[in-house]
């Protein structure tokens, strides 16, 4: 329908600040973390301006810092817990909700949506005062009911209460997927299983679960890529620490590049923090199978 | 979540889809069918205690008198109300109005640019077709959903090259590259649903391309732009890391970055005075929720749904 010359240049120009922004922003600080990586070049300093090319010497180093790997270990199980707790408890609430009629049902996933709302920083500040210590910290108030003993959470439990908060503020998010798809389900497939005699369990493994794969898979995506770049929440509420208890990669690429002026080195993290995610990232594009 | 929502093109369509399921909904039958109900209504409660309880404190403490004896981090009972802890943040040393200005310009700049260039860009990726048209957007799908962890340190360097630490420009221009890739998305839907014939007559009537963007496409759009706009708002509004690294000087911080510095600044925290401020920049997240809470759920259930 576009048919003169001009119209089209007119149409093209229309894209081009979008894509120039992104492009200078974004695409490009990747593409240049990629070759910093390769350099010793420092943030401040003598090796700000005059630096070299160190080849792998970068990523043989971060390979073989026991820090580094330790973030890389830390972000792994704190990927884990996430996924694994909310998925359980996304999943049973899916299943609580997923009724005809449930009084409150609309609240409750107003409730959830609540914290997703809530910026990081005061996510931090008000989970501060729940974890606090001592036996009149909120949660400690609560556990000493059932006659549990107060905890020192963000001194103890370090990645407990990071993995504790991130419960709290993204839960709701799998809740809601899982219920949309089971909420999807036609309703002559789950009666056809119970006429067949297939009990609750089976009904949940062998059909209900199979037939929101697809949902499962999208959270799982998103929910790791999320996960694998966390930094307001955690250095928010722990700064990393104590000590090195919380340094998650986000952490570690912030401490290497901003306090200890390793640009090198937070870069080639940098590098492959973008690399793990552009995989998930990738899969993740090619399940949508959006249409375009 | 932003992800999924890029997902759906329009309200319309989620709501169809909403409309459809709900009329599909299950009945009674349900795998947990054997738990007795109020089984599930403990549970609900109990959810929603989890959900809720925590914001008990930020409240409570932002508006009472605290007992002498008591750390300002625990829950209380308030001996008496007051604004005190407003009067602070905003007169006192909490400077909460300068930080306000400075969040409100950096984020309102940043999405006003990035709702602008997305909708002309929008309209371009919606109207024409072009080679390498599907790989732009599967690319914006990409840059989207990349954690701004792994490109924070090159940002960091490309915005000292270019003179914009320290600079509230330097943060809006950051917003703005950082909602641009969602908004193309969203936009690219909104246009899609706009039917060309309405362009073709306009075009008939001699309107050229940017008139008939401007006085008929725009117009039509309007609403889904501006759920978009405040979706980006909301987003923007709590960004944390790129101006933690971007600004130093206390006089440019942004509520968010003011509020931390505050927290880890002082040894003796004045906890009235920071929920003050943390309900003052808290505000606009939460009036969001209110418009929107319904307009998200959808959104993030119409995006489980997309492409299935």
């Amino acid at each position: 329908m576009i048919s003169r010359r001009s119209e089209r240049t007119m149409l093209a120009l229309f894209l081009v600040p979008a894509v120039l922004i992104v492009v200078g922003f974004t695409v490009l600080p990747a593409l240049w973390a990629i070759y910093i990586s390769f350099t010793n070049r420092a943030l401040t300093g003598e090796r700000s301006i005059v630096y070299e090319f160190v080849g792998i010497a970068n990523y043989v180093k971060l390979l073989s810092n026991p820090l580094f790997l330790h973030s890389i270990s830390l972000t792994l199980l704190y990927t884990l817990w996430t996924n694994v707790g909310q998925f359980v408890l996304g999943l049973a609430t899916a299943l609580c909700l997923n009724r005809a009629k449930l009084l409150g049902k609309t609240f409750l996933l107003a409730a959830v949506v609540l914290p997703m709302v809530i910026p990081a920083v005061i996510q931090s500040l008000i989970w501060s005062s729940m974890l606090a210590m001592g036996e009149y910290g909120t949660l400690n108030l609560i556990l000493g009911l059932i006659g549990i003993s107060p905890v020192m959470w963000l001194r103890e439990a370090p990645m407990i209460s990071v993995t504790l908060v991130n419960f709290w503020n993204n839960s709701g998010f799998a809740m809601i997927l899982f219920l949309a798809g089971l909420e999807n389900i036609p309703r002559e497939v789950i009666e056809a299983a119970h006429i067949d005699g297939a009990s609750a369990w089976h009904t949940l493994t062998r059909i209900r679960l199979p037939l929101i794969k697809y949902v499962i898979m999208l959270w799982l995506l998103l929910n790791t890529l999320g996960c694998f770049g966390v930094f307001d929440l955690v250095y928010t509420l722990t700064r990393g620490g104590p000590g090195d208890r919380t340094q998650l990669v986000g952490i570690f690429i912030y401490d290497q590049s901003f306090k200890f002026y390793e640009l090198g080195l937070g870069s080639a993290a940098s590098v492959i923090l973008l690399c793990i995610s552009l995989i998930i990232g990738l899969i993740y594009a090619r399940m949508l199978r959006v249409t375009l | 979540m932003r992800a999924c929502c890029a997902l759906r093109s329009s309200e319309d369509f989620m709501d169809q889809i909403f409309h459809a399921r709900q009329q599909r909904t299950v009945a009674p039958l349900s795998a947990l069918r054997k738990l007795p109900l109020v089984g599930v209504y403990i549970f609900m409660v109990l959810l929603c205690l989890f959900c809720l309880a925590p914001f008990i404190w930020p409240i409570l403490s932002a508006f009472s008198v605290k007992p002498e004896n008591v750390s300002g981090l625990y829950l209380y009972m308030p001996s008496a109300w007051t604004f005190q802890g407003f009067d602070d943040a905003i007169f006192g040393r909490g400077q909460a109005l300068i930080l306000l200005q400075n969040s409100l310009l950096t984020t309102g700049g940043g999405v006003g640019f990035a709702v602008i260039f997305s909708a002309l860009g929008g309209y371009t990726l919606s109207r024409s077709v072009f080679r390498l048209k599907k790989a732009l957007m599967y690319a914006f799908l990409l840059i989207q959903i990349i954690p701004v962890t792994a490109t924070i340190l090159p940002f960091f360097i490309i915005m000292r090259e270019l003179h914009l630490i320290d600079s509230l420009w330097g943060v809006t221009i950051g917003l703005t590259a950082g909602q641009i890739p969602f908004l193309l998305w969203v936009m690219k839907g909104f246009f899609d649903e706009v039917p060309k014939e309405l362009e073709e007559s306009a075009s008939l009537d001699g309107a050229t391309r940017f008139q008939t963007l401007w006085y008929v496409i725009v117009p039509l759009a309007l609403p889904g732009l501006g759920a978009a706009s405040v979706l980006a708002f909301n987003s923007a509004w709590s960004a944390f890391f790129m101006p933690l690294i971007l600004l130093s000087s206390p006089d440019k911080f942004v509520l968010p970055l003011g509020l931390f510095r505050s927290i880890i600044g002082y040894t003796n925290i004045d906890y009235r005075m920071m929920n003050a401020m943390s309900i003052i920049y808290v505000l606009p997240s939460f009036l969001f929720f209110l418009l929107a809470r319904r307009y998200l759920i959808k959104g993030m259930m119409a995006g489980a749904m997309a492409g299935n």
